[in-house]
């Protein structure tokens, strides 16, 4: 089920009633309702990939339950080694296993060699990076003492399964999520309201910067051969925003549905492109990623506390290559995660890359002309990255790449929904420079009701007419 | 003693959420309700309820009126897209030649609406009925922008809802809020829903729809005692090199060679500079470069 469908709003408000008004009395009823409620709204899409998620609930429910019983590190660690198997086993099956048997193809043909290849077409399951990174989460940290595991399993599989984030995230952590699952949730009406208005402005986000981008987007990256360079450095601007506007929204409505049922998740996104440099942006851009990388591979691997600049390296690059690989099974991902390593590496060498920690201009109306730069700057680079992660293949990239720095043709630009797409794009860029303090661009308590009425009824109205408008999919919905 | 206090702490707890909740819902189906409101006014005053001829699509209002009219003179009944329309317009050709031609985005389905209508209202011995209809037309699967505008605003109605097969009825439930039709002032009001569509001018299929009203139309002509015919009309010279394998492949698939025995070889090549878009005439051009009757119909 699409957020941006008409039957969720119904969905939602049916589960809404029967949580807050039929089963408030009782924790082990609501969280029965949660658990029936996500598998509804995951088999709207297929049914028949459910065994997936209820296989991998059992299996880390289990061997949470074990992990904690046993005092033998040595048992521990098997059943951590279990848990890890049957997890990115199946994620690699489902993700990955066309991509090892095609590169493994390739592989011996550079070579001279002729093998065939033989693919099955498998279905990429909905969500299932995010899931399986969260239960992974579980078993992890009951293995280093740091969670103690659930007993009752339908707590455990609302953890997994919490539909406002199941499928596109944020990557929960069972540390901040499950113990939400065991405390009685009483309605709160500020944080329903914040909830409500977060959705407004997800929604908003997605349908009426995404969605607008989208179709000039695949025109552009579709018939790069034909278009003048500015159009084609325009196509991946727009497509920097299409992603955002895309991904954030999803996170925004997960995160303000949440709100509604009285949970908590984390924040995902915190105004990406204000950033002043690289590390910045990666502290601000799908923030439950890169600390569930952090936490769980970077750290482990030694971190930035290791004793050679070689390992140093070496940590980063793994970080980022995983990160890139975690996106789907295509070498640009791959490249976009290397890109990104580089460009965050000459920061990391000279111990420059916590430089920004704080809000950009903070107290200031506007940034200064240094920070100005540094914004531009990071953005650019930034784009050039989205052009290897929009592209089909490698070769796309880097032949969209050559004719985007081919001699310009500065004021050449086809008859495309252009304006339209910037002038929210420019609307969007000023609500959240505005609004860069706070958890989302709706946050405007401060303004007089009837303008904040009349903002609600404007995006509310847009949206209705977007979503009856035809809808499209969320594109981390593939990952 | 303790017992009673934390009942009473809950009960009291519960009594303030359920008004919190109580306000919430209240609040927001105010909103929500409001916003029902202020869009029904704007659209009953502002949006919808225009007349026919401010629609989008008026031409297909004008000819559907047409198609009802009791015509005595009329002997030869041309149905079709836009270049047949430019040909015979559908508002000068009123006499023996009655023309009722009208746009692509209508669909074959379209066609047969209008041209049923006419049979119906006008019963005779003999009639010729020619569809003037270009290549590309045909691969229609009321998959498009425009099937919201030209199709399902004037033709999705109960009079015609017998003429539509599973097929159609299932192509016009993909478009997107489509029972919005339903709502007199949606479907009054140039608003339509986007539909992502190819239009490769260069793609010459034969969609499913095509196969079964060109069919459709022929039977009914049988029925009501009238001839068929289908006439190509001219197309730009830039396509003259275009491969229409395909698109005769798909014409034996469906044994439809009867109706496409002269389609091809009849087709008026033009040179491209007449051509305003890769399918219309330049409108200065039309009377000078076709005539009066360029069909010799």
């Amino acid at each position: 089920m699409l957020f941006n469908s008409l039957e969720f709003p119904i969905f939602f408000a049916v589960v809404f009633l029967l949580y807050w008004f039929v089963f408030q009395h009782n924790l082990k009823l609501q969280n029965l309702l949660i658990v029936v409620a996500s598998y509804v709204f995951y088999g709207w899409w297929d049914w028949r990939f459910l065994g997936l998620i209820i296989l991998s609930t059992i299996c880390d429910y289990s061997l949470g339950l074990m992990i904690s019983q046993t005092n033998y590190l040595r048992r521990k660690k098997t059943l951590l080694y279990v848990s890890l198997f049957v997890n990115l086993g199946i994620l690699g099956f489902f993700k990955y296993f066309n991509f090892f048997i095609d590169s493994f193809v390739n592989l011996f043909s550079f070579g001279g060699y002729s093998i065939e290849s033989w693919t099955i077409n498998v279905i990429l399951p909905v969500g299932i990076s995010f899931y399986t990174f969260q239960t992974l989460s579980y078993t992890i940290d009951i293995y280093r003492g740091k969670l103690k595991p659930t007993k009752d399993i339908i707590q455990f599989m609302a953890y997994v399964c919490f539909f406002p984030q199941l499928v596109a995230g944020p990557i929960e952590r069972a540390t901040n999520l499950l113990p939400q699952f065991n405390q009685k949730r009483t309605f709160d009406y500020l944080l329903a309201k914040d909830g409500l208005r977060q959705i407004i402005w997800g929604l908003s986000k997605k349908l009426l910067i995404a969605d607008l981008c989208a179709p000039v987007v695949d025109l552009i990256f579709n018939n790069y051969e034909n278009l003048p360079s500015s159009t084609l450095f325009l196509g991946a601007v727009f497509f920097a925003f299409q992603i955002y506007g895309d991904f954030s929204g999803y996170s925004d409505v997960a995160i303000g549905s949440s709100k509604l049922l009285g949970i908590r998740l984390m924040k995902n996104f915190d105004y990406p492109y204000f950033s002043r440099d690289i590390g910045e942006f990666w502290r601000r851009w799908h923030i439950s990623l890169s600390t569930w990388f952090r936490d769980y591979l970077y750290i482990p691997l030694g971190g930035s506390r290791v004793h050679s600049n070689y390992l140093k390296f070496r940590n980063v690059m793994i970080i980022f290559i995983v990160s890139g690989f975690w996106h789907g099974a295509n070498w640009t991902f791959i490249i976009w995660g290397v890109l990104n390593a580089l460009y965050f590496l000459p920061s990391f060498v000279m111990k420059r890359n916590r430089r920004y920690l704080n809000t950009v201009a903070e107290n200031n109306w506007l940034p200064s002309l240094k920070e100005f730069f540094q914004i531009i700057k990071t953005f650019c680079l930034i784009c050039i990255t989205w052009i290897f992660f929009r592209a089909e293949s490698v070769g796309h990239a880097l032949e969209y790449l050559k004719e985007m720095f081919s001699p310009l043709a500065l004021f050449e630009f086809p008859n495309l929904r252009i304006l339209e797409c910037g002038f929210y794009i420019t609307i969007l860029l000023i609500i959240e420079w505005i609004q860069r303090n706070k958890d989302h661009g709706l946050v405007i308590e401060a303004i007089p009701l009837l303008i904040r009425w009349l903002i609600y009824f404007l995006l509310t109205y847009q949206i209705i007419n977007a979503v009856l408008g035809g809808n499209q999919e969320f594109i981390y919905f593939q990952f | 003693m303790r017992f009673w206090v934390e009942t009473k702490n809950s009960f009291t707890s519960n009594s303030n959420m359920m008004k919190d909740l109580l306000r919430f819902i209240s609040r927001f189906s105010f909103f929500i309700l409001t916003l029902c409101c202020v869009v029904s006014f704007y659209f009953y005053f502002f949006v919808g309820n225009l007349s026919e001829e401010e629609l989008i699509g008026s031409g297909v209002y004008h000819t559907i009126r047409k198609s009802k009219k009791i015509e005595p003179k009329a002997e030869v009944i041309l149905i079709g897209d836009s270049i047949g329309n430019q040909i015979y317009n559908n508002k000068d050709y009123n006499d023996r030649i009655y023309s009722l031609c009208s746009n692509q985005a209508i669909s074959m389905v379209g066609q047969y609406n209008l041209l049923k209508n006419f049979l119906e209202t006008n019963k005779r011995d003999s009639l010729e009925v020619v569809l003037i209809y270009r290549l590309s037309s045909f691969r229609n699967d009321l998959r498009q922008n425009l099937t919201f505008n030209y199709f399902i605003k004037p033709f999705y109605k109960r009079e015609y809802l017998e003429n539509y097969s599973q097929n159609v009825l299932r192509q016009i439930k993909k478009i997107p809020g489509y029972w919005l039709v339903h709502s007199n002032t949606v479907r009054m009001s140039r608003w339509s829903p986007s539909v992502q569509s190819i239009n490769n001018p260069n793609n010459f299929r034969l969609s499913d729809i095509s196969v079964e009203y060109l069919i459709a139309c022929d039977k009914l002509c049988e029925k009501y005692n009238a001839s068929f015919k289908l006439v190509a009309p001219f197309m730009s010279n830039e396509f003259s090199m275009n491969d229409f394998g395909s698109f005769q492949e798909s014409i034996v698939k469906h044994n439809l060679q009867t109706y496409f025995s002269k389609y091809f070889q009849n087709i008026v090549w033009l040179d491209k500079k007449y051509f305003s878009d890769k399918s219309h005439i330049k409108k200065d051009l039309i009377s000078e470069l076709l005539g009066k009757n360029f069909l010799n119909l």
